[in-house]
């Protein structure tokens, strides 16, 4: 028989589980659990499991179906035979070429681009419209700095940002029409 | 992949509606909607703040809207998107940061 | 053969069935419905109704017992239930309080 230390628990594919699954170890499921579904570690849904589940675990790997929500502290991951219904919250998440997957993603806090009309209406309007550009020279020290010919990285969003963290390079003439530089000052 | 028809630089903004078919690769910041039958590729330092339509959507830039792909849509680890996604193949790599909701056909058994 | 195995850690709440041996490490509280056997080691806490077509007992169990082959109750196990089963084997130092039938037609 299986020994004691720490072995994962597999619930074997003609098993069905209904009701309430907790733990402090790995748990690979081959079989059918429905209810809930809460661990320590990590949850693997093989292939043909099925579960139809709310989730909490530390990592979720699905090669099988999941029916259900999701949070995960660490990751969840949707391999390639993985189908997944439900919503996912955890800090990674990632779907791989042939995985299938509906439901809301949320990661988190995330620095996302707004759109520039919520700038103040200082003439920080990127816009190829006909519209005369009355940019003044200075602006007031309410937004990001522009660096002029640098491109800033997508990568590396600014975290004290206002409202609208414009990541936007010097203006430059579009369709004809000039703008002026301008350069702000970022608010602290 | 095709040549792009429409590239828009690092130094370049662009705001309103942008349609055709030819690929498109965002280097700079384009806001509005872009409808475009063929690929789209969001390059990192790239950002776009809109809705797109299009065949296929690659991301490694900065993207705030919803994007409706008949292909494919791919969001790469240095990428941000926040919006919905719907597609018949959608990627997340290890690393995105995505938040939204994501669409994609998911054949279930019958007894669930 | 595929052995569904619940870990030491592990307590699950609710019913459990299926076509598999199911060994128990750790809790189960509910209902156990096998075509199979059923293995409660050492560490096993078993609080249902049970159900299979054999059970193997080193652990707890509380809880009454139907198999259709047979009921093992190991040494050091402890068991509060009615046993319902053709053969029924009580090792020495097995405890067990219950009720035994062994006329299963």
């Amino acid at each position: 028989m299986a020994e004691t230390a720490s072995a994962s628990t597999i619930i074997g594919p003609t098993i069905k589980v209904e009701g309430k699954l907790q733990g402090e170890e790995d748990l690979v499921v081959l079989g059918r659990v429905e209810g809930s579904i809460s661990l320590t570690k990590t949850l693997i849904v093989d292939e043909p499991g099925v579960v139809k589940a709310e989730i909490s675990v530390a990592h979720m790997v699905v090669n099988g179906v999941v029916v259900g929500n999701t949070t995960a502290s660490d990751s969840v991951q949707i391999a390639e035979t993985g189908r997944v219904v439900g919503d996912i919250k955890a800090p990674r998440v990632i779907i791989v070429e042939g995985a299938r997957f509906r439901g809301a993603v949320d990661m988190g806090e995330l620095e996302a681009p707004r759109p520039s009309a919520s700038l103040p209406e200082r003439g920080v309007t990127h816009s190829i419209s006909t519209r005369t550009a009355n940019v003044p020279a200075a602006l007031p020290a309410h937004r990001a700095t522009y660096a002029p010919e640098t491109v800033r990285p997508a990568t590396t969003p600014r975290p004290s940002a206002p409202a609208s963290a414009v990541r936007s390079e010097t203006p430059v003439a579009v369709q004809g029409k000039i703008h002026k530089k301008v350069v702000v000052k970022k608010k602290h | 992949m095709a040549e792009a028809a429409c590239i828009i630089s690092n130094g370049i903004q662009v705001r309103g509606n942008l349609s055709g078919s030819g690929d498109l690769i965002v280097q700079g910041r384009m806001e509005g909607k872009i409808a475009l039958q063929a690929h789209i590729t969001v390059e990192q330092g790239g950002t776009v703040v809109a809705n797109l339509e299009t065949q296929e959507l690659t991301v490694h830039g900065q993207v705030s809207g919803n994007t409706e792909a008949s292909e494919r849509i791919s969001i790469s680890n240095t990428a941000i998107y926040v919006g919905d996604l719907r597609a018949p193949k959608i990627v997340l790599e290890d690393g995105a940061r995505f938040r939204g909701n994501i669409e994609m056909d998911v054949p279930l058994p019958k007894d669930i | 053969m595929s052995n569904t195995v619940v870990g030491e850690s592990i307590v699950i709440d609710g019913e459990i069935t299926g076509d598999d041996d199911l060994v128990v490490q750790g809790t189960v509280k509910g209902k156990i419905h096998l075509n199979q056997n059923l293995f409660v080691e050492a560490s096993g806490v078993i609080e249902a109704e049970i159900a299979t077509q054999s059970v193997d007992v080193s652990g707890q169990i509380t809880g009454n017992i139907t198999a259709a082959d047979k009921v093992e109750l190991k040494s050091k196990c402890r068991m509060t239930g009615d046993i319902k089963a053709p053969r029924i084997l009580i090792a020495d130092g097995a405890s067990f309080k219950g009720s035994v039938d062994m006329d299963v037609d």
